[in-house]
């Protein structure tokens, strides 16, 4: 179904585009069977309101045309982690075409080869800028 | 509101959350451990195709560096501003503030960061009460540009409420035009101020106009 070598020489081209130098210098420090949480982007069209803001009917036309283009891209994202000892960890993508996933640095770069990915961000954490 | 053990992934459910339900505007008083640049498609998403304006903390490293995502082009970065004796307005020494260079159409062209900057040292938060020595639980005054953000992001929510029709360019760009900036228009927007002190009224009467 895929071609790993093609699929690998691809992701390499795909890097600078898909996935950020950090998480690329992170994955490349991975052990080949360590395994990384990871959000995927995927491809959702072009821009709906440019800017404009839309009644709430409009909204959620919006919000299931988003997740309809993304989730239609589920099966090979599927197929891939598969290769890669990978798991889907949403059923579905949100209303932003995102998806969590886990799985290994080739299994990351895989994924960034497939047409429907726009970008892998890492699953890093997030804290509130206060202090007392 | 994200508080403790939260990561990209419970921050992008709880964004695809709030749009679902109608949000106009989404407020980030946070920061990641590392810099993400791509996170600015995120930030477009919401913008283009949502028509939701993402106001986010620029962070609290002084004067030179920018938290990442309020690092991005297409956030509506939020500095901090301090309150000092005699009622002078000063920029809190922690607010982080630079200009970067993003890949785009124009060679080499700066984006200055942040913003704006709004109020963001003692003020009274919202974040969950922690137990005192006394045994009763307490809010607390905070500082941080996590605490400036949310100025901003009510005052957009109420120029929304009074232009419904307005898009979010609009709001960013009558928050920033009517700003004060104690040196003056001509010295904006630089990596302290960014375009300066937000002004409701003056931005509300603005986009009357």
């Amino acid at each position: 179904m895929y071609n790993l070598e093609i699929m690998q020489r691809t992701a390499k081209t795909a890097l600078p585009a898909k996935i950020s130098a950090e998480f690329t210098a992170r994955l490349d420090r991975l052990q080949p069977d360590q395994k990384v949480r990871a959000i995927v982007m995927l491809d959702v069209g072009t821009a709906r309101t440019a800017g404009g803001r839309r009644a709430r009917g409009e909204r959620a036309e919006t919000v299931t045309a988003i997740r309809e283009t993304a989730d239609a891209a589920l099966p090979d994202l599927d197929g891939m982690l598969q290769r890669f000892a990978g798991r889907r960890l949403a059923a579905h993508a949100d209303a932003l075409g995102c998806v969590p996933v886990e799985t290994t640095a080739r299994g990351i770069l895989a994924l960034a080869a497939l047409d429907h990915v726009r970008a892998i961000l890492e699953d890093q954490p997030v804290s509130a800028l206060t202090s007392r | 509101m994200l508080v403790g053990g939260a990561t990209v992934q419970t921050l992008l459910e709880g964004i695809s959350w709030a749009v679902e339900r109608g949000a106009d505007i989404i407020n980030m008083s946070l920061g990641f451990t590392y810099y993400e640049p791509l996170f600015a498609q995120v930030l477009d998403i919401l913008v283009d195709q949502y028509g939701v304006l993402p106001v986010v903390a620029i962070g609290n490293e002084n004067h030179g560096n920018c938290s990442s995502p309020g690092s991005a082009a297409s956030a509506f970065s939020v500095g901090a501003a301090e309150k000092m004796p005699g009622n002078k307005l000063e920029i809190a020494f922690f607010s982080s503030g630079a200009s970067l260079v993003f890949p785009g159409e124009e060679p080499n062209a700066l984006v200055t960061k942040p913003d704006v900057v709004a109020p963001g040292v003692q003020v009274f938060s919202c974040i969950p009460p922690e137990k005192r020595p006394t045994g009763i639980y307490e809010y607390s005054y905070m500082d941080g540009t996590s605490m400036a953000a949310p100025h901003v992001s009510g005052v957009a929510a109420l120029l929304m409420a009074a232009y419904p029709e307005a898009p979010v360019s609009s709001i960013a760009q009558a928050l920033k035009e009517t700003a004060h900036h104690p040196k003056g228009t001509e010295r904006r927007p630089d990596n302290r101020w960014g375009y300066g002190m937000i002004r409701p009224m003056e931005a509300l009467k603005s986009l009357a106009s």
